[in-house]
């Protein structure tokens, strides 16, 4: 069973190493017979070009700025929804949860015509804000119902004590219901924000300036009419990694807790 | 307030606005440009165009030119679209291949009133036949550089293995056998259907040329299937099971992977385009061991026709400042332009610049002079239709299936000329 393990990490590992392994050799090195696994000698060279001679700063920082706007848009609208969908009756419920689910089920590349057209119209096209709200509305389903099943698992005595106490509706939620719900907001947060930062197709779509690309297509412009430039395309690829490696290694035990949730419900 | 303060305070705010609106006045108008060049990264290109596009914009005041570099693979969808959505640039650069394309999407303006304005010579100035641009009669592009496909060596594996450059297609597969071992291909193109099938018509036309082939029929139909195009597959088939200095892994390799391999030394020849030599050598491991020939001929007499293209300048459908689009195109065009094009391995689009002495002086240049010539006693230009690259993509797969299934060449160009062909009615 180990070695099955050990096998299925390498096997997903794999280019993974590879590549951080190449963001590290020199271009001789790159495309030597047979390919050299271990950079000797090593070079930072690839890191340098990349941070300095490309645009590779401008597309980070529009990946941040795009990928944090729309995960607190999104958590911000999402966990009213959810708490209502978690805590309310009301007519149609079960319809209205499964129309959201349906939004979720369309694949992003069936709307993206209507998308490019939709942001030419309001001159939302080749902006940061566009992405936002699409990026925003895109992640809505998967974290309302994500957050649903955190709702539904803070005990609802705790909401009547406080508001027997005296505390209105909108408090008691604020105040009580979403501290109680922070794993789940926190598991929801890093799903959306992985979907983000790693999108292309949206990105591609709605913005063509250079000013104004995201990471994974700027990750695009390595690959020229005249090869590709695999040691700054390896090392642009390392970086965009990071920030997402880093959020999950700090949140996933959320994470794990955000994907269990409603899983060993009664 | 009295009516002399009244009045101050009028006349200031007059004055300010005034000033403001003379100000706005002063900003230049800004031109977007979109190319499928980076302006950023090691080709030598892009640094022509980052200085030529700066040159423009210190030259005069009322224009100022902002670049936006889209993959080669995706800027002809991207200015489709985004022309169709009134979003298209000012300028752009389109490749004579896909010229056609823009035409019928009507995504480029004709450029003839502004041309009509050249002085005559500067009208001839121009190495490729202006016709092939021309487009029910109207000019829709102009080019700035020309191209012409080659045999590409690596010196240093010929030298090797004691063999000369070969001059035939027979001379390419002996010496491609005779410089292959486990680590190098002796001869090798991309073959897969990635980026628009660009490395299989590459290799393919030139040689089908030589045997004597014609793209399209007068209908507009391909005929890719006839003697020269059974006669070339079988050829490419025959390096990989007779004489095995091709393999049948370049059915997976795109143009870009055929390159790399050239740089690496891991494939010994291909054929492909002049604009790529420059970049080509400046990688560490190439440099001079990189050398160009005319593509090999069927017979001893003569090379198989040079196949020339080039990529152009026009003014995009909606651009709302086609002076300033042209004023910029002439700054990209003219002599000093096309020189600094010139020395970072651009084949220049205008004659006049070929008479510069660094033509004449700079080693660099020789190549280029070398180019000049093939092009000019065996250059062959076919205008393409609009869906040229459905072609190459087939023509990609016919190879795929010959050499890799071993398909017969007749039945998987007939396959191919079949797709092409009913797609277009």
């Amino acid at each position: 069973m180990i070695a099955l393990t050990l096998l299925a990490c390498l096997f997903a590992a794999g280019p993974v190493i590879w590549g951080l392994l190449t963001s590290f050799k020199t271009p001789t090195q790159v495309v030597s017979y047979p390919p050299q696994l271990w950079p000797s000698p090593t070079t930072v060279e690839n890191f340098a070009g990349v941070w300095r001679e490309s645009n590779f700063p401008v597309f980070f920082r529009n990946s941040v700025v795009v990928t944090l706007a729309s995960v607190v848009l999104c958590l911000a609208l999402a966990v009213h929804a959810a708490y209502g969908l978690a805590r309310f009756t009301f007519r149609g419920k079960t319809l209205l949860m499964l129309g959201i689910l349906a939004t979720s089920m369309i694949p992003g590349i069936a709307i993206l015509v209507p998308l490019y057209n939709l942001s030419v119209q309001v001159k939302l096209y080749n902006t940061l804000t566009g992405m936002v709200l699409v990026y925003t509305a895109w992640n809505i389903p998967l974290v309302v119902w994500l957050l649903k099943g955190f709702f539904e698992k803070v005990p609802l005595e705790l909401e009547e004590a406080a508001r027997m106490d005296g505390c209105g509706r909108y408090k008691c939620f604020y105040l009580i219901v979403l501290p109680l719900a922070r794993p789940g907001m926190l598991a929801a947060a890093i799903m959306a924000m992985m979907a983000v930062w790693n999108d292309f197709l949206i990105g591609f779509t709605l913005a063509v300036s250079e000013q104004k690309r995201l990471l994974p297509f700027g990750l695009y412009t390595y690959i020229s009419n005249v090869g590709v430039d695999w040691g700054q395309l390896m090392a642009a690829t390392v970086l965009a990694l990071l920030p997402v490696l880093f959020a999950f290694l700090i949140m996933q035990k959320w994470l794990v807790q955000g994907l269990m949730a409603g899983a060993v419900k009664a | 307030m009295n009516r002399l303060a009244w009045k101050t305070w009028m006349g200031v705010a007059a004055a300010t606005l005034a000033l403001a609106s003379g100000m706005a006045q002063a900003q230049p108008k800004e031109l977007t440009f979109w190319t499928f060049l980076a302006t950023q990264g090691t080709d030598p290109r892009s640094k022509a165009l980052t200085s030529i596009v700066e040159g423009f914009n210190k030259s005069q005041t009322k224009y100022v030119v902002k670049v936006e570099s889209i993959n080669f693979a995706r800027i002809d969808n991207v200015v489709i679209q985004s022309t169709a959505a009134g979003q298209g640039p000012d300028i752009l650069n389109v490749y004579t291949d896909q010229l056609p394309m823009h035409v019928a999407a009507k995504t480029v303006q004709p450029l003839d009133a502004y041309f009509a304005k050249l002085p005559p010579a500067a009208q001839k100035d121009f190495v490729m036949d202006l016709d092939f641009v021309r487009y029910d009669g109207k000019l829709m592009a102009l080019p700035w550089e020309t191209r012409v496909w080659l045999l590409w060596y690596r010196k240093d594996l010929l030298d090797k293995a004691g063999a000369g450059v070969p001059k035939t297609t027979d001379e390419l597969a002996q010496v491609a056998a005779k410089i292959s071992s486990e680590q190098v291909m002796g001869f090798g193109f991309g073959a897969s259907t990635g980026a628009l099938g660009a490395g299989a018509m590459e290799a393919f036309v030139p040689l089908f040329w030589g045997a004597g082939g014609q793209l399209f029929n007068a209908k507009g139909d391909t005929t890719i299937n006839s003697d020269a195009g059974v006669r070339t597959l079988a050829y490419f088939r025959d390096m990989v099971a007779k004489s095995k200095g091709m393999r049948s892994s370049v059915a997976a390799m795109s143009v870009e992977d055929a390159m790399t391999a050239v740089k690496a030394g891991t494939i010994g020849m291909t054929l492909m385009g002049s604009f790529r030599v420059a970049a080509a050598r400046n990688a560490a491991a190439t440099g001079a061991n990189l050398q160009t020939a005319p593509v090999p001929g069927w017979a001893t007499d003569k090379p198989s026709p040079a196949r020339i293209g080039g990529q152009t300048l026009t003014i995009g459908a909606n651009s709302k400042e086609p002076e300033g689009g042209w004023a910029f195109i002439q700054y990209y065009e003219s002599p000093a332009s096309q020189l600094e094009f010139a020395k970072a391995g651009v084949m220049p689009s205008r004659v006049s610049t070929y008479e510069d002495k660094f033509f004449k002086d700079d080693a660099s240049a020789k190549d280029m002079q070398q180019w000049t010539d093939y092009a000019k006693k065996y250059g062959r230009m076919e205008k393409t239709p609009k869906d040229f690259s459905k072609l190459s993509e087939e023509i990609a797969k016919a190879i795929q299936k010959v050499i890799v299934e071993g398909a017969d060449p007749k039945a998987a160009l007939d396959e191919a000329a079949k797709a092409y062909n009913s797609q277009r009615s």
